[in-house]
């Protein structure tokens, strides 16, 4: 799939919520502050998947596309 | 660039004591690592969009590969970040790349330069605030 492809479906998908880093940012907002160490824990490996993702992405790009 | 990398080995245990060791690593997460995130994702998302859509002249193709090379050296460089904060234990130091992440972005912000892309466009804007960010995090966990 194209890059340009994958990150436009990317931000469909969290516009829709469908992913698990809008569901954390979801949860971020309903509780400020008060986030249980299990939340900490998801937030920090969505952050990494995406991370991940954007990164094989940006490698893709760098080879042209 | 391994060569660049300096690894510090950051003690939060003042703040830890503080704040306690669960609030920290909220803190570092929610405050440090997801802005930073989402900077550096805004910033990737308009440069793909503004080369796909040729929007700016001085985004050529080179660049728009040599742009996209340092960012897949940053998000790894956060994706590190965010696997030593997690398994970071109240007490014990944070391992974190923060150095290696500036020197990233800062780079991204240079190519921007060099190609004559002002900070006052949008994609200079969105450097600006990746950058920023950036600079956040070596603040408030140490570094250079």
């Amino acid at each position: 799939m194209d890059p340009f492809t994958i990150i436009t479906l990317s931000t469909a998908l969290i516009k829709a919520g469908f992913t698990t880093y809008a569901q954390i940012k979801a949860t971020l907002a309903a509780n400020k502050g008060t986030l249980t160490d299990a939340q900490v824990d998801q937030i920090l490996d969505a952050l990494i998947a995406d991370d991940e993702i954007r990164a094989k992405v940006a490698d893709d790009e760098a080879k042209g596309g | 660039l391994k060569a660049l990398i300096v690894v510090l080995a950051l003690t939060l245990c003042t703040s830890a004591c503080m704040t306690g060791g669960a609030q920290t690593k909220q803190t570092v997460t929610v405050n440090i690592l997801q802005p930073t995130h989402d900077a550096l994702a805004a910033f990737q998302d308009l440069e793909i969009a503004l080369f796909r859509g040729n929007e700016i002249p001085q985004l050529t193709p080179q660049l728009h590969m040599q742009i996209e090379a340092k960012l897949a050296i940053a998000f790894r460089s956060h994706a590190t970040a965010a696997r030593a904060v997690r398994t970071w234990q109240p007490g014990q130091p944070v391992p974190i790349d923060v150095n290696q992440l500036q020197a990233d972005v800062l780079s991204v912000q240079g190519l921007l330069h060099t190609a004559g892309i002002s900070d006052l466009t949008l994609l200079g804007q969105k450097a600006g605030a990746m950058v920023g960010e950036a600079q956040s995090v070596v603040r408030q966990l140490g570094g250079q």
